[in-house]
Parts: C-alpha cells; structure tokens; sequence
C-alpha cells in the first residue's frame, strides 16, 4: 500500500462515533491487530481488537457517547502513520466512579499506527489525557 | 532539507539533549522562533524549555533515552522513544523517591530552514505517575 492509501485508511479510523465504532474497529484493524499498552490498560480486559472495542464501548462511550475525534497532522513513511489528534466528549456517563457532570471534555494525543495489507496491525499511543487530568477538569469550577 | 537529513537531525538533537546531557545543541538546533508544545498542554518558548529541561535534569540526573523509531515526510519528524531514570531531584513538586521509572513518549518535530521549529511531546504520563506512587495503578484504591 502506497503512504497516501496509508493515510487514508487512517483518516477513516478516525470517522469513529459511538455509532459505527464496532464496525470501523473490525474494517479497519487486523484481527492480530496488538495495542502496544502506554497508557496501562485497564485490569481485565482481552488484549488487542476485543480489548479495544471493549475499553471504547463500556468506558469511553459510557461515560462520553458523543466522543469525536479531529485530526490535527498526519505523518506517514514506509508501513508507518502518526497522528496528532483532538478528541472530545460531554461527560454524560459515570467515569473511574465520577457521576457525570455534563461538562464537555477536550484532550489531545499522538499515535503510531502500523499499516500491514491494508489494516492496522499494531497502534503506539501516548496521550497527554490521565486519570488525573480527567478528574481535574471534571471537578474544576 | 532532505527527509534524511531532518532524521539525522532529530536523532543528533534526541541523544544530545537526553543522553549527553548536553542542552546547549538547543541553541544550536533549535530556530529563534521555537516552540514546544508540552504533554501537559502548556506551550513553551525556547528560553522556557531551557529552563525547563535544566529543571528536568536535576530531577532525573542519569536519563537514559532510547529511540524505538523514527520515521519523516516533508517537513515533519516523528520519533517514538522509551526513557528510564532514576528520581533523584524534586519532580513538579515530589520531593525524590528514589525510584526508578521507565515510560514511553512520540515526539513529533518540525523542521524549518534546517533547524528544529517547534516540537509536539506526549508522554504516558500516567504511568509515570504511578510508578512514583503519585497515583496508585489501575484498579487498586
């Protein structure tokens, strides 16, 4: 796959609501697909495509359904794409046992994805959002 | 500035600045106009993230940083790495544990007149902080 059918095979990961995430998830990702854990994945939960689409619905989508994704840069040489990205939600759902508050929630992330046949085969993440970051906002005036 | 060549500089400019210590290749490498954009959302001029990267190597004296990859198209760099240190100096207010801590981070560069321009930095600061035992892990109280 040429960088271009790279990027845009990415730029579709990034279409993900909470109504089409399962079906993006199993088009997207390789079913071999490995999530490389920064930040250290929740106790409990399956590694790779089940995990993910497990850790999204039950608690990104709970606590966030209206959750989008923006795309600020994307990079992509050989079999590789980053991607610096905005993501936000309305807290709506409870969150790590924080009733919902209905404040509206921004963070940003970067991530590396590894094209191979045309999916993702492997996802480096490192997000600026943390436990604490989250709870700050949610708690803030 | 060929790709090539801008890997070449953000690899210099990563094992300079991390490995040797040597924050003076900032002045060097870094345009007039620098920016750096921190994992905790902050933006930081060129002066400041001097300041700042001293303040972080009194905190971390023995860092040791490794590049896990790095890949370029155009005018954009992206680097993935893993950092291990060893809490020796006062880190954001925690006093020095001791503890040794290990955590990952993707670096995006861009690259202007051959120098480097602005950097996006995301780190698993999660992780970090439990491993100073700011934040217990995951699943515990």
């Amino acid at each position: 796959m040429s960088v271009e059918e790279n990027k845009d095979l990415v730029r579709r990961y990034f279409e993900m609501t909470t109504q089409n995430m399962e079906t993006i998830v199993d088009e997207i990702l390789d079913v071999d697909f490995i999530n490389h854990d920064f930040p250290p994945s929740i106790p409990g939960l399956p590694q790779g495509r089940e995990g993910l689409k497990q850790s999204m619905r039950n608690i990104i989508y709970h606590a966030f359904p209206d959750t989008q994704f923006a795309i600020d840069d994307l990079i992509a040489e050989g079999d590789k794409v980053v991607v610096r990205y905005t993501y936000w939600g309305t807290h709506t759902g409870k969150f790590m046992g924080i009733a919902p508050s209905g404040k509206k929630l921004t963070a940003t992330a970067i991530a590396i994805y590894r094209i191979v046949d045309g999916k993702i085969k492997e996802q480096w993440l490192a997000d600026r959002r943390s436990t604490p970051n989250i709870i700050a906002q949610v708690r803030s005036g | 500035m060929s790709v090539e060549e801008n890997k070449a500089l953000v690899r210099r400019y990563m094992e300079e600045t991390f490995n040797q210590g040597n924050l003076s290749v900032i002045d060097q490498l870094a345009s007039s106009d620098f920016v750096y954009h921190h994992a905790t959302g902050r933006d930081l001029s060129k002066e400041a993230y001097k300041k700042m990267s001293i303040m972080t190597q009194n905190a971390f004296p023995d860092v040791y940083m490794e590049i896990d990859d790095l890949f370029a198209e155009g005018d954009k760099v992206a680097c993935r790495f893993t950092i291990t240190a060893t809490h020796k100096g006062e880190y954001q207010g925690i006093p020095p544990t001791g503890k040794k801590i290990t955590f990952q981070g993707i670096n995006i560069f861009r690259i202007a007149d051959s120098k480097i321009a602005e950097i996006w930095s995301r780190l698993n600061l999660l992780g970090m902080m439990q491993q100073l035992g700011v934040i217990p892990p995951m699943g515990k109280k």
